[in-house]
C-alpha cells in the first residue's frame, strides 16, 4: 500500500478538527498531529521538538505554508484572535480522493481530534507537553520536567495535564485491538 | 587609560560599540574568517555593489541584538505577568550575563558558513549536516570554550550555541521559555535581528531600496508578550483580555514571545514587505540563482571528495578567496578539470532562463517544474538543463500585538497587509545559452502536452 503523503496526513487532521468544531489554528493542528504520531507510534515524517506551546514540528510549519501556496489551505483571521487554517475546495477534493491511503491513521486522527478539539491553546500546550514527557517514569518528575521547560504553567495545571494525558492514553489503548499497545 | 568601549564605523548602523570581552570574540579565528565570506555569494556578478562580507553583518547583528535586549528588559517595558514567569529578570547579574550571551551568540551565529555562504551549502556539506552544525562545532571547540570561559562573567558555550542557532536547527536540545525568547531575537522569523540586518545591509550594498524599513521604530516597540488569544469553543465568543490579567483555562497560553506595541505595526509591515521584495528581486533573481547552480557544479569538481570538509579545523582554512583564486586559475587553464565550470562563471556565460513558474500554474500543476525539466533534459541533454525551486519557509507573519487600550490581538487580525502578505514561491528552468531559441520553440510546442502527462 502506498504510504500517505505528508500533506495527506495534515489535510486529514485539519478536516477532522474542523468537523469536530475546533478553532483549527496552527497550534491545534500541530498538537493533534503530535498526539496522532504518539498514539500510532509512527513519526508521520515530521519531527517534533519542545518549542512553541510544547511539541512543535518545524517541518509541519513549513508544510502548512507550502499548502497555502498550493491553495489547499487558506488563512483566516478574526479580530482579536490568532489565525486559523481552513481547507479549500481543492483540499476537500484531495482528501476524499486520498482517503484510502490514510486508513492506517484514520482511527488515531479521529480519536485525537475528538479529544483535543474542545480545547484552546493553553490546554493543548499543557496536554501536549505532558505527553512529550510521558517517557519520564514518575509522575512527579514529569511535572517537574513540564515546569522546567514551561515556567508559565502552574504546578496544579501540570499535575492535571499529566493525569488527563494518562487517561487519554488508557482510553486509546482500550479502544485498540490487543496487539497495539502504547509504549 | 584603558578603554572599556570600542567602536567601529558601519554603513548601516553608523557606529557599532563593543566591550573588551566582545573584542576578544571579534578577534577569534572563526569570526575573522568571515571577513572573507561574501554575504551574498556571487550576487556581485548581477549587483556589482554586493561585495559585502559576513563579518560586518555579524557585527550588525550583535549591535541590533543588544538594542532589542535593552528595550525588552527595560523595567518600564516588563509587565507583572512577565516578571512572574521570569522572576530573575530584574536581577542585574542575570541581565548582564544574558545580554553578554545574546550579543556573543549574535556575533557567532554565522561562523559555520562555508565558502559563498548559502550558495552550495545543501549540496556540498555531507547529508544531514549544515552550516548551523558547523557553527555548533566551532563554538564548542576548545579554542572558543576557553575564550568564553575566561570572559567576565564566564560564559557557558552551551548557552551561546542555543541562542546563536535556535530551536529550529537544534532539534535535540530543550529550550526554556527564556532561552526561546532570546533565540527568537537572533533567529526569529518575524523580528530576528539577523533578518533585520541582512535586509538593510543587502539592500544598501546591492543598491536597491526594497530592503529598507523603520527598524528604529520597530525595535522601540518590541515587547515580551503572551501569544494572541484564541477563542475556546465557539468562534463567536468574545474574549478581550486586558494584558496582564490572569486568564483562565481556555482563554489563551501565557507562553512569552516577542511581540510589538500597535504603534510599531507599520514598521513590522515594512520589515516583512521588505523581505518579500528582497526575496523576489534580489535573493531569487534568476541570474543569481543560476550562478549558484554553476558555482555548485564548480565546487563539486574542485573538492576531490565533492564535498566541503566537515572538520572545524579544516573549515577555518577555506574561504571565498581560495575558491575565487582557484576559479580564476582554472578558467585560464584548459587542462584543469574544472576549466569548463570555472569559465562559465568567470566569463559570465551563465545558462539562460527558459521557464519561470507562475503562481497560477503551480496551483494547477504542482509538478510542472519537474515534468518540464525531465522532458527538456531528455530532449536537449542532461548537462544542458538546470532547474531550481524555492518555497518560503516558516508560517504566516503572526505575532502578538498589544493595542492602545491594553488588549492584545494577532498581527494578522489587525493588519490586512500581514494577513495578505504573498508567500515567496519561485521555480526556474535554465538552458545552455546556445540552445535557448530552440528550447523556447520546443517549450511553446510541447509544454501543454507535458503538463497533461
Amino acid at each position: 500500500m502506498t504510504p500517505p503523503s505528508r500533506d495527506g496526513v495534515v489535510l486529514a487532521i485539519i478536516e477532522a478538527l474542523q468537523q469536530a468544531g475546533s478553532w483549527c489554528g496552527e497550534t491545534h493542528i500541530q498538537k493533534t498531529a503530535y498526539f496522532v504520531s504518539q498514539l500510532e507510534r509512527e513519526s508521520l515524517d515530521f519531527s517534533f521538538v519542545l518549542y512553541k506551546h510544547g511539541p512543535f514540528s518545524f517541518e509541519m510549519h513549513d508544510e502548512l505554508t507550502v499548502m497555502r501556496v498550493r491553495s489547499l489551505l487558506c488563512l483566516e483571521a478574526t479580530f482579536p484572535y490568532g489565525s486559523r487554517l481552513r481547507l479549500t475546495d481543492s483540499a476537500q477534493r484531495w482528501t476524499t480522493e486520498n482517503r484510502p491511503a490514510l486508513s492506517r491513521f484514520a482511527s488515531a486522527i479521529s480519536f485525537a481530534a475528538e479529544k483535543l478539539s474542545p480545547h484552546g491553546v493553553a490546554t493543548l500546550e499543557r496536554l501536549a507537553t505532558a505527553l512529550f514527557f510521558t517517557g519520564v517514569s514518575q509522575p512527579e518528575k514529569r511535572v517537574a520536567s513540564i515546569l522546567a521547560a514551561k515556567p508559565h504553567i502552574s504546578r496544579e495545571q501540570a499535575n492535571a495535564a499529566v493525569d488527563e494525558v494518562d487517561q487519554i492514553l488508557a482510553e486509546w489503548r482500550r479502544s485498540q485491538p490487543k496487539k497495539k499497545k502504547m509504549a | 587609560m584603558k578603554t572599556n568601549v570600542y567602536e567601529l564605523r558601519d554603513p548601516i548602523h553608523n557606529f557599532i560599540h563593543f566591550d573588551p570581552d566582545e573584542r576578544r570574540v571579534i578577534n577569534s579565528r572563526p569570526l575573522q574568517r568571515l571577513r572573507y565570506i561574501h554575504q551574498l555569494a556571487l550576487t556581485y556578478l548581477i549587483y556589482p555593489g554586493a561585495t559585502h562580507r559576513r563579518f560586518e553583518h555579524s557585527l550588525g547583528v550583535m549591535e541590533l541584538a543588544g538594542r532589542v535586549f535593552d528595550v525588552i528588559t527595560h523595567p518600564e517595558n516588563i509587565t507583572d505577568q512577565v516578571r512572574r514567569i521570569f522572576p530573575e529578570i530584574t536581577g542585574q547579574d542575570f541581565l548582564r550575563y544574558w545580554r553578554k550571551v545574546l550579543r556573543i551568540a549574535a556575533l557567532l551565529h554565522d561562523v559555520g558558513h562555508p565558502p559563498f555562504s548559502h550558495a552550495a551549502e545543501k549540496e556540498l556539506f555531507p547529508a544531514g549536516f549544515n552550516h548551523e552544525d558547523m557553527t555548533r562545532l566551532l563554538i564548542s571547540s576548545r579554542e572558543m570554550r576557553d575564550l568564553l570561559s575566561n570572559l567576565t562573567p564566564p560564559v557557558r558555550f552551551e548557552d551561546v550555541v542555543k541562542i546563536a542557532i535556535g530551536p529550529k536547527k537544534l532539534r535535540t536540545t530543550v529550550f526554556s521559555d527564556w532561552e526561546a525568547v532570546l533565540a527568537e531575537i537572533v533567529t526569529g522569523d518575524s523580528f530576528g535581528v539577523d533578518r533585520m540586518d541582512y535586509l538593510l545591509r543587502d539592500s544598501h550594498h546591492a543598491g536597491v531600496a526594497y530592503g529598507r524599513f523603520d527598524h528604529f521604530r520597530l525595535i522601540e516597540t518590541l515587547r515580551i508578550l503572551p501569544p494572541p488569544p484564541v477563542p475556546p469553543r465557539s468562534e463567536v465568543q468574545q474574549v478581550l483580555l486586558p494584558f496582564g490579567t490572569e486568564v483562565s483555562e481556555n482563554e489563551g497560553s501565557l507562553e512569552p514571545m516577542l511581540g510589538i506595541l500597535v504603534g510599531g505595526l507599520n514598521a513590522a509591515e515594512g520589515l516583512l514587505l521588505a523581505r518579500y521584495s528582497m526575496y523576489s528581486q534580489v535573493y531569487f533573481h534568476p541570474n543569481r540563482v543560476v550562478y549558484n547552480l554553476h558555482l555548485r557544479e564548480f565546487l563539486k569538481k574542485h573538492f576531490r571528495s565533492g564535498k566541503f570538509p566537515r572538520q572545524a579545523k579544516k573549515h577555518l582554512t577555506i574561504t571565498d578567496n581560495e575558491i575565487t583564486t582557484a576559479m580564476l586559475t582554472a578558467a585560464l587553464d584548459p587542462k584543469n578539470r574544472t576549466h569548463g565550470k570555472a569559465r562559465r562563471i568567470i566569463e559570465r556565460n551563465h545558462f539562460k532562463t527558459l521557464y519561470h513558474r507562475d503562481p497560477e500554474e503551480f496551483r494547477e500543476h504542482p509538478a510542472a517544474l519537474k515534468k518540464l525539466t525531465a522532458a527538456l533534459k531528455a530532449e536537449f541533454g542532461e548537462e544542458n538543463v538546470l532547474f531550481s525551486e524555492y518555497i518560503e519557509k516558516g508560517g504566516p507573519a503572526e505575532f502578538p500585538v498589544e493595542l492602545k487600550d491594553g488588549r492584545r490581538s494577532s498581527s494578522v487580525a489587525v493588519s490586512q497587509v500581514l494577513k495578505s502578505l504573498p508567500i515567496v514561491s519561485v521555480g526556474y528552468i535554465f538552458i545552455e545559452p546556445t540552445l535557448r531559441d530552440r528550447a523556447q520553440q520546443w517549450m511553446d510546442k510541447n509544454k501543454a502536452r507535458v503538463l497533461r502527462q
